[in-house]
């Protein structure tokens, strides 16, 4: 039989050895396997000091193998091979336990407040949290399984110091949630790495997470340093999540039921602006116009809307009421069937996902209505298949099926809630002896009526397949070496869209302008039409290959470990175009060594070795070495001796590279492009070339050098303290450095090559603090909570300054990423307004972008040339991303009740706002609640509040980039908030249940901002869904 | 049994394994993708960045941004009927002076209305570097034929010299001289600039190496090969280039009039030697010649010859009619009846109105000029009150379109000109002289007086004259939405220019007689007498620059001529400041009184300083700044 092993070149020669010799021995040594053992009983229980019994307390073999856990009595009984000789009982917050192997085993287990005795999974390694160096945070499912939402993105926020997570988009049942870990590394803002279960999932991340249910993660890390992502090579600079599914622990089958009912309501919604409001903002804005008084209603108009004695002819039509629901449902139920003997251990959930629509349809003949089921299924299986071998499959199924209005998702529909009027008849146009009426009524300005979008233009159906499986290999080779292991992985995703479309038109009415009489005419030229079908499907399969290598042993007090492997990824999407078709390549390889003595001294090394198809041969592979260390000092026996106050002391620095692949260069960067195509000035040559992009051959991965240095302290095993500080720089960031490129050299400056020049800096902090204290069996609490700040610097790119006539010349660097420019509003007069006609004649200002009228705002001219223009602009805001963010958490167990909160912030975060509902100007007007005390001239004699700049009907000098729009996103939010209490046992055995628990729970149920108005919130903006907030009832049953 | 298994599991690792790799698998050819290395490694993609080489071959005449005449609207030669309806660029930005060093007509201009002209500087830019990259790499390339390595060469030479022309002619300053390819690691604070006359040098020498490619054709002979460059191009492109170096804006205090005068002799003699004479018949006597189509309402056959010239294509053939066109430019010159002509006729716009001062140039048949040439205007600047030319004894100023030059009548539409062509509108009563008539095809009296309801002058429609005047040169005489007579090919060098050229050049370095000879070779053409004798120089130029101006009318010379007249320090508050129209009434009895005025009453802005050369890209300049310190900004912007 002949083996062969083929490598990537001369990447790895040790790795490539070591495989080859490994696969030789293995070939010698799998002859002579047999499969003899002899076994003994053991069973016992596990209890706290109080003697209360623990449940799932995991008892692992002393080289960490798991074996078995306890039940709801913290009873165990298993049978354990004879050459085992010592058992470790370990649960999570408690201080593990190791005991000789006897029939009878008793255990009691102390707690450990500063959980140092927690495996921390590093998607290719595992390390006690005692001996961590680099900088981890980490997070249980179960705690974001308390989350009654739909995607696994939604759980995270304020439960990991160091990420930042930002609802992007908050549609029910596909929710957005972007994902960000100390900031960003370098201008393209990329999001982390994901690795599931030990394969890196970089494609669709975002996506690739929200198919996992919160109850399958058995955990999540996120990995925030070099030395934690310097493994990761070239993927590895945008911080990496680490996620951990569930495994199945041997024992008897245990049966865990999920049931949850939600209602969702948005925690937002825009003033409802009644329709003699807005005729009198309509002739308000038609006044500041110049246009008169009563311009487009009449007093006695604007009175009949007032006192609605006219409905017919003088609606007042709230149009999000009548086509947005209040409330939505959500049904979850799951299931999941953990058990195993010594042979064969599995892990099966299953979680279906019921999202009720929410919209008021009216529409006989089909439901344009949402309407999501979510299905996803899990089983994880570890099989032994002899003593030195054992495989395992992951296998993970997700089926969505969404029905929804032709018209799209929900943001497509939401912004037209509030383009109609509320003066405006509708939603139909009424029936007659001569007419049937139904038309969809809508305005001149307005070509999709919110009631056409939902009920007029058919529906879609959108089914999703994702099937992800892994299959595992581990070899055990203790027979060459002990601690020696290898593993293969091949891991497989593919995904697949498939959406079937109907379509229809409808006729557009539009009122006539006399409002004494209700007539319509036709808008347009739009006929009502039959549903028409239309189909489209799209998927990508991603592939990896992956090989590692384990070491790990203990010599007397020195304990090392190590880690080699290598990795191969493959993607393809559906594109036909080159170069788009061709498959996505990655190569990475790394190794890690850690060493420490006595769990007092540690020392760790890491490298990747990764690369790239993106970059030429020379420059495609990334060397990213890490090193970090630690010193326990509380493990010193002087200060256990006589400081033992001092439960936990560690200092930890790290530093070392990591790189970025995702640079937004184009496919294959290095090479020109040019097209040779037909035609061009002279005929009788046939051809003519284009030259779409430049090749740059030295273009390589962008390299970010990351310092952490930290601070764990614990006191008196119930507080524990822990701070972080990182600094990042990346000085070979990419861009284009077209600044020192003149365009005489010929070359178009759109096209040419992009070069690693540039510089990025982000730094900040993390502090964290936990509380957990047990006072007696029936009441324990704790608290805890994370404070995050990261600042990014555009350091470096070669700007060219605009000139000195400029406020701001250079605009990009020294600023964070994403710094806006606009206006400053001169609030030297008070209020910022030009509040009297001779105010504007004594400014002596030229408006560039039209001429300002009273109400209007007064700009600061900077450059003081009399202008204001582009040159006046200034720093508004500080980027795209908040610089604090912080999460604070709690509970509370009384006996059977459990009450747990989380609360959940951002700081020091400010935007821009502009667009509809900011603007009045969009549609037909559209007024927030802010434009009720728009400038006028009795409200400024008046000495009222005035909260927007003059009305007007079309764009005024009021309507720029200005900081008069400047809005503080920084918030609080009561996160989470879930109350259990757990059924009296027998209560639990009428159904045969061990457990029996019911949750009451919210998210978003309050939240603390500065936002200008409540029209909506700090993560969206008016014409975006705002986010929800859930209320749920659920049961817990265990079997 | 239980080897099988084992076998198994020993497989599916070393599938794992042996799977994961192989030592070129991030080595993928990239589909679709070419290099540059490869471009040079095929004939037909050699062939083909050589006709990338000919991308911005400009195409000039009505084809600047949104179908204008670019630099005639500029000059004092006419006025855009379009600077109310694109006030946001071309004509109404000069006018109006918003021309800024961030936005200016030559290269901020959108190509998508007229052409290939776009953006000037980056795109002859992008064109010299193609060229000095075919250079650089033609010799080792994969070419089938030598004879086209030669010549391809030869017209990478000759298009690089002509892209730098077109920097020169429009911003005038130094230039860095690209002979060797800039590298991606160029360091562009080491380049210099090199002055006019090096550039210009520069040039000659593109041309020479041009000349003296065998393969290098004099003409172009076969349609399939329009466009290319010749010897002829290459000659005539020296003889332009170096009386611009020798002109007073670009002297820099040194007379380069004999070098001048050489260059332009050789040129003028090796084109004529290789078969280059001027247009002197009619050939399509059918609708040129008055005597056989009385309805083309011209006053002789010198003058349909002439209007038949720009009306007319030159064929590709080694026995053309047409020797005089050197280089025409790609068709695609449009309907201009509809958008350059008399903007009635079809009802959209008139373009390009020729003003009072052009009209003024041309002499009457005696030879004698209408204006005293060393003083045209009594109010130099506002151009109202006419310096007459005492001599002149056949002008009169109630009459002024009798007696003229026949080439006027083949360039300008007048008050009282006839046109028969499809007309898509019908009289209206107060159109006294045409009235009544329906829409069709009908001959109709061109009247341009105020009020007259179709064509008559006024300042707030497209479709009407500012001027008093529309153009003729380049109109076919009966084209129209019934006879779609596209524009011809734009003449972008002609014999008539190189022999001014030479004319020009001979005058100022004292070769009196040859530049009499000359000139009069291009009036005894246009059916004039010859000059008088006993001219002196400095009269001579005057009048050699008026026979320039009359010739070359509307052809886009006037707007580079009078800059290069003028010193470096001066401005053209003469010429361009103040454009005038001739405001005419329709007496009761129908007879018409003329009165001069001001076109809008306002001044053009585009006469200072500043406007003697373009602006060079603000972001270009910012970016120079940077790199080198240097500003290399045009002075005043």
């Amino acid at each position: 039989m002949v083996i062969k092993v083929k490598f990537v070149n001369n990447t790895n020669m040790v790795n490539k050895k070591i495989i080859s010799i490994v696969l030789l021995l293995l070939m010698g040594f799998t002859f002579q396997m047999k499969a003899q053992k002899i076994s003994s009983e053991v069973t016992g229980t596990v209890k706290d000091v109080y003697g209360q019994p623990l449940q799932g307390v995991i008892i692992s073999s002393g080289d960490g193998e798991k074996i078995h856990v306890t039940n709801a009595d913290g009873v165990y009984s298993f049978k354990v091979d004879n050459n085992i000789h010592s058992l470790i009982f370990s649960l999570l917050g408690y201080k593990s336990g190791k005991k000789d192997v006897e029939s009878n085993l008793d255990v009691v287990l102390q707690k450990d407040s500063h959980v140092m005795d927690e495996t921390i999974f590093k998607g290719f390694s595992r390390q006690s949290r005692t001996t961590v160096s680099g900088s981890i945070a980490s997070v249980k499912g179960d705690v974001l399984a308390k989350s009654p939402v739909a995607t696994l993105g939604q759980t995270l926020g304020g439960r990991l110091s160091g990420l930042l997570t930002e609802e992007t988009s908050s549609e029910l049942g596909r929710t957005n949630t972007s994902l960000h870990l100390r900031g960003i590394s370098s201008i393209r803002a990329n999001n982390p790495l994901v690795v599931i279960d030990g394969v890196v999932c970089p494609y669709n991340s975002d996506e690739s997470l929200s198919y996992i249910s919160p109850a399958e993660i058995e955990s999540i890390s996120v990995l925030k340093d070099a030395a934690s992502q310097a493994l990761y090579g070239i993927q590895g600079a945008n911080g990496v999540i680490i996620v951990t599914t569930k495994r199945g622990i041997a024992g008897q089958m245990k049966v865990n039921v999920r049931l949850d009912e939600s209602l969702q309501e948005v925690t937002t919604k825009p003033v409802f602006i009644n329709s003699s409001e807005y005729a009198t903002l309509r002739n308000e804005a038609a006044y500041n116009d110049g246009l008169g008084q009563n311009y487009f209603y009449s007093d006695d108009q604007i009175e009949k809307f007032r006192s609605g004695s006219d409905p017919e002819h003088y609606p007042n039509t709230n149009w999000y009421d009548m086509n947005f629901k209040k409330l939505a449902q959500m049904q979850r139920v799951g299931l999941d069937i953990t058990g195993g003997n010594d042979k064969i251990a599995y892990y099966s959930n299953v979680n279906v996902m019921h999202q009720g629509g929410f919209y008021n349809v009216d529409q006989k003949e089909y439901n344009p209505n949402n309407n999501y089921f979510w299905a996803n299924a899990r089983s994880n299986v570890d099989v032994k298949l002899n003593q030195y071998l054992s495989a395992y499959l992951n296998l993970a199924g997700n089926i969505k099926r969404e029905h929804y209005s032709a018209a799209g998702f929900v943001n497509n529909i939401y912004p037209h809630l509030f383009t109609l009027p509320s003066t405006l008849y509708g939603p139909v146009t009424p029936s007659s002896e001569t007419d049937e009426g139904g038309n969809v009524i809508t305005t001149e300005n307005e070509g999709s009526p919110v009631y056409g979008l939902i009920n007029r233009c058919g529906y879609q159906n959108s089914m999703v397949t994702n099937v992800y499986s892994q299959f595992g290999l581990k070899l055990d080779m203790s027979f060459l070496t002990h601690g020696l292991s290898m593993t293969g992985i091949v891991g497989f995703q593919t995904n697949i869209v498939n959406t079937m479309a109907t379509n229809q038109n409808y006729q557009r009415y539009m009122r006539k302008s006399n409002l004494d009489v209700l007539e319509f005419k036709k808008k347009g030229t739009d006929e009502n039409t039959e549903l028409a079908y239309s189909k489209g499907s799209s998927m990508y399969n991603y592939l990896t290959y992956k090989a590692q290598v384990d070491y790990v042993r203990s010599f007397g007090l020195h304990h090392v470990s190590a880690v080699g492997y290598a990795l191969y990824q493959n993607l393809a999407k559906v594109d036909v175009t080159s170069p788009f078709c061709l498959p996505y390549d990655r190569i990475s390889t790394g190794a890690e060594v850690m060493y420490d003595y006595d769990n007092r001294y540690v020392l760790s090394l890491d490298m990747g070795y990764s690369g790239s198809e993106q970059y030429a041969r020379g420059h495609r592979y990334a060397t990213t070495p890490a090193a970090s260390a630690a010193w326990v000092l509380s493990n010193e026996s002087f200060i256990k001796e006589n400081a033992s106050w001092l439960s936990l002391a560690k200092f930890r620095a790290a530093y070392g590279l990591t790189a970025n692949d995702q640079s937004g260069l184009s496919r294959f960067a290095y090479n020109d492009k040019v097209s040779v195509n037909g035609g061009g000035s002279i005929g009788y040559l046939g051809y003519t070339t284009t030259e779409t992009a430049l090749g740059n051959p030295n273009i390589e991965a962008e390299i970010s050098k990351k310092i952490n240095l930290g601070i764990d302290l614990g006191f008196a095993n119930q507080l524990t303290l822990s701070f972080d500080i990182f600094k990042e720089k990346m000085d070979n960031m990419i861009y284009s450095n077209t600044a020192l490129v003149p365009s005489y050299q010929g070359a178009d400056l759109n096209i040419y090559p992009k070069t690693n020049f540039a510089e990025f800096e982000n730094k900040g902090f993390e502090v964290e603090a936990n509380y957990e204290k047990t006072l007696n069996k029936d009441l324990s609490f704790n608290f805890g909570g994370f404070v995050s700040y990261n600042k990014n610097t555009v350091t470096n790119i070669l700007e060219t300054s605009l000139g000195d006539d400029y406020a701001y010349p250079i605009r990009t660097e020294g600023y964070s990423y994403g710094q806006t420019y606009g206006y400053l509003v001169d609030y030297s007069n008070g209020n910022g307004f030009y509040n009297f006609q001779s105010e504007i004649d004594q400014s002596g200002l030229d408006y560039s972008f039209g001429t300002p009228r009273i109400g209007d705002l007064k700009y600061q001219d900077l450059n003081k040339d009399g202008i204001i223009d582009e040159k006046d602009k200034a720093p508004i805001g500080n980027g795209t991303l908040p610089r604090f963010y912080y999460g604070i958490s709690g509970g509370i167990t009384f006996k059977a009740f459990e009450l747990s909160f989380l609360f959940q912030g951002v700081g020091d975060w400010s935007s821009v706002y502009s667009g509809m509902g900011v603007y009045e100007t969009d549609y037909d007007g559209v007024y927030g609640s802010l434009h009720k005390n728009a400038w006028t001239v009795n409200r400024w004699n008046n000495d009222e509040k005035i909260s927007a700049p003059a009305l007007s009907l079309t764009q005024s000098t009021s309507h720029q980039t200005s900081d008069y729009y400047l809005y503080d996103r920084s918030y609080l939010r009561l996160k989470n908030l879930e109350l259990g209490y757990t059924l009296p046992s027998k209560i639990a055995k009428y159904i045969k249940a061990s457990k029996l628990k019911v949750v009451l729970s919210g998210q978003n149920l309050l939240t603390w901002n500065n936002m200008k108005s409540d029209d909506f919130g700090p993560e969206g903006s008016y014409g975006t869904i705002p986010v929800y907030r859930v209320y749920n009832v659920g049961v817990r049953v265990q079997f | 049994m239980k080897q099988n298994k084992i076998l198994s599991y020993i497989a599916a690792l070393t599938f794992l394994f042996g799977g994961s790799s192989c030592s070129d698998v991030l080595d993928q050819a990239p589909a679709g993708k070419i290099s540059l290395d490869e471009v040079f490694k095929d004939n037909d993609y050699v062939a083909a960045y050589i006709n990338t080489c000919y991308r911005s071959m400009p195409y000039y005449g009505v084809r600047y941004f949104f179908y204008s005449r670019g630099p005639v609207c500029w000059s004092d030669e006419a006025w855009d009927a379009d600077d109310l309806d694109v006030n946001w660029a071309g004509s109404a930005y000069m006018y109006n002076g918003n021309a800024s060093a961030s936005a200016h007509p030559v290269w901020s201009t959108d190509n998508g209305h007229g052409g290939n002209m776009g953006n000037f500087w980056d795109n002859y830019w992008a064109r010299i570097r193609n060229c000095t990259y075919f250079l650089t790499y033609i010799d080792q390339a994969t070419v089938t034929e030598e004879s086209n390595r030669s010549r391809w060469k030869a017209e990478a030479h000759l298009l690089r010299a002509f892209y730098y022309s077109e920097l020169l002619r429009w911003f005038g300053c130094e230039l860095p001289i690209e002979q060797e390819l800039y590298d991606m690691n160029q360091d562009f604070s080491m380049i210099t600039r090199s002055n006019y006359h090096d550039v210009v040098k520069f040039i000659l020498e593109d041309c020479d190496i041009a000349l003296n490619c065998p393969e290098l054709p004099w003409r172009i002979t076969s349609s399939g090969e329009e466009r290319r460059v010749t010897k002829a191009f290459a000659e005539a492109l020296k003889s332009r280039m170096i009386l611009y170096a020798a002109s007073p804006l670009y002297n820099e205090g040194e007379n380069y009039w004999e070098e001048a005068y050489t260059i332009n002799k050789a040129s003028l003699e090796n084109l004529r030697t290789n078969g280059y004479e001027l247009y002197n018949a009619i050939h399509i006597p059918a609708t040129y010649s008055p005597s056989k189509n009385p309805e083309v309402y011209l006053p002789n056959e010198k003058a349909g010859m002439f209007l038949e010239y720009f009306c007319t294509s030159a064929a590709y053939s080694s026995t053309p009619q047409d020797k005089e066109t050197i280089y025409q430019t790609a068709d695609g010159q449009g309907n201009i009846w509809h958008i350059d002509g008399i903007g009635a006729q079809s009802g959209y716009k008139s373009g390009t109105c020729p003003s009072q001062e052009l009209v003024d140039s041309y002499e009457t048949t005696d030879g004698q000029p209408v204006l005293n040439l060393s003083k045209p205007y009594l109010d130099e600047e506002t151009h109202l009150n006419p310096n007459y030319n005492s001599n002149n004894t056949l002008y009169d100023p109630k009459n002024p379109y009798e007696n003229r030059d026949p080439r006027f009548y083949a360039s300008i539409y007048y008050n009282g000109s006839k046109r028969k062509a499809w007309w898509v509108f019908s009289e209206l009563p107060s159109c006294y002289e045409n009235y009544p008539a329906s829409a069709g095809y009908r001959t109709r009296v061109i009247a341009t007086y105020e009020g007259e309801p179709k064509t008559g002058i006024n300042s707030a429609e497209r479709s009407v004259t500012r001027t008093g005047y529309y153009e003729r040169k380049f109109l076919h005489p009966h084209s129209g939405d019934n006879n779609g007579v596209g524009g011809a090919r734009f003449k972008q060098f002609r014999l008539a220019e190189i022999i001014l050229n030479f004319a020009e050049a001979a005058a100022e370095s004292g070769h009196l007689e040859e530049a009499k000879v000359a000139v009069n070779e291009i009036r005894t053409r246009a059916g004039m007498p010859d000059l008088p004798s006993g001219l002196t120089k400095d009269e001579l130029i005057l009048r050699i620059r008026n026979e320039r101006r009359v010739e070359l009318a509307m052809e886009g010379f006037r707007f580079f001529d009078v800059r290069r007249w003028s010193t470096p320090d001066g401005d053209l508050a003469k010429t361009d400041r103040w454009v005038t129209a001739m405001s005419i009434t329709r007496n009761a009895d129908g007879s018409y009184s003329y009165k001069r005025k001001q076109v809008n009453g306002s001044e053009r802005k585009c006469y200072t300083n500043k406007y003697l050369k373009a602006a060079v890209p603000l972001t270009e300049v910012n970016n120079m700044i940077s790199i080198s310190g240097e500003n290399w900004q045009n002075p005043g912007w």
